[in-house]
């Protein structure tokens, strides 16, 4: 019997850490996409340098953030990368990246849908 | 409607009392912003036969005392955090308790042990795994220095218990808070502490 997968995004949960109100739940996805674009392209750079432990660091992050955001995927994904960034050939974690991208795409496109669905009343557009 | 009382000798006489701009040099404000408080019952004051208006020493003793007090009952807090995404949700969840917490965001080990040289918070919730100066370095040079031992440290990691014993372990007594943020704890956390320095003021 196979693990069930981890899901993609669960926009219940951005809404629980925003306590339900607009411009909280807009705050926080506008810094999770914010944070998680510059988090991805420092993970190119330092697989591009081969620097391996900052890849690692990185990973840590997105671990973190991406999991209390509701994108449970994108965090295991993360996860694999700080422990296999701790070796030595950077060829693994290139691919992990290409990984990270496509799930990262689907999180967007869930935290969207959620963004989308608030009432416009109190708070501006996410950008 | 003014506080200021009729020419009132015997209240002169009966408790110590100075003039509006010595208020105002205990106060730290202008004679006009005295002369307001006085309008506003906020300082006692009356005229001696003279026509020379007088302030009770005792009621700029107590404003200020007062004001210490609610300085003193706001608390220092002090997060590192090199993920920017997580200031900002810390930055928020704290602007929405509207607590009397003074709030210092850090987003490196080294501006935090900067920061807490200049002015020690009464709290430091510290991410451990960060570049350069890292969480560790931090409560562990907290806790060997006794300058810094009225600092609370609570440890806010994304790392499991394996991963920091593998980093060295922590000194005893500091606590440790697992990633995602667990934001029902801190503010239970904080209300104690607010609570136990509003009781210390209070006796």
């Amino acid at each position: 019997m196979t693990a069930m997968p981890e899901p993609d995004f669960d926009g219940a949960t951005l809404v629980r850490l925003g306590e339900g109100e607009s411009r909280r739940i807009r705050r926080l996805a506008s810094a999770f996409l914010a944070t998680t674009d510059r988090t991805l392209a420092e993970i190119a750079d330092a697989i591009g340098r081969c620097d391996l432990r900052a890849a690692s660091g990185f990973g840590h992050q997105l671990k973190s953030s991406a999991r209390w955001v509701g994108a449970p995927a994108l965090g295991l994904l993360a996860e694999r990368l700080e422990h296999l960034a701790a070796g030595a050939d950077p060829e693994p974690s290139a691919g992990l990246l290409a990984e990270m991208r496509l799930a990262y795409e689907r999180v967007r496109e869930g935290i969207a849908e959620v963004v989308d669905a608030l009432p416009a009343d109190d708070g501006g557009a996410m950008p | 409607m003014s506080s200021l009382q009729a020419p009132h000798p015997q209240a002169s006489d009966a408790e110590p009392a100075i003039s509006t701009h010595a208020a105002a040099r205990m106060l730290g404000v202008s004679v006009g912003t005295v002369l307001n408080m006085v309008d506003r019952g906020q300082l006692r004051a009356w005229r001696t036969a003279g026509g020379h208006r007088r302030i009770a020493r005792s009621a700029v003793t107590d404003h200020l005392s007062a004001r210490m007090r609610g300085q003193a009952a706001r608390l220092r807090v002090m997060v590192v955090e090199d993920a920017d995404f997580f200031r900002v949700a810390y930055a928020d969840q704290f602007e929405a308790w509207s607590l009397p917490v003074d709030l210092r965001l850090c987003d490196s080990g080294v501006e935090a042990m900067l920061e807490i040289g200049r002015q020690p918070p009464d709290i430091l919730f510290a991410d451990l795994r960060m570049p350069e100066i890292d969480g560790f370095a931090v409560v562990r040079t907290l806790r060997a220095d006794e300058r810094f031992a009225a600092i609370d440290v609570v440890v806010i990691t994304g790392l499991s218990d394996a991963e920091i014993a593998a980093g060295g372990g922590l000194p005893s007594g500091v606590p440790v808070w697992h990633k995602p943020i667990p934001f029902a704890q801190m503010r239970g956390y904080l209300d104690a502490r607010l609570s136990d320095g509003a009781r210390a003021i209070a006796t």
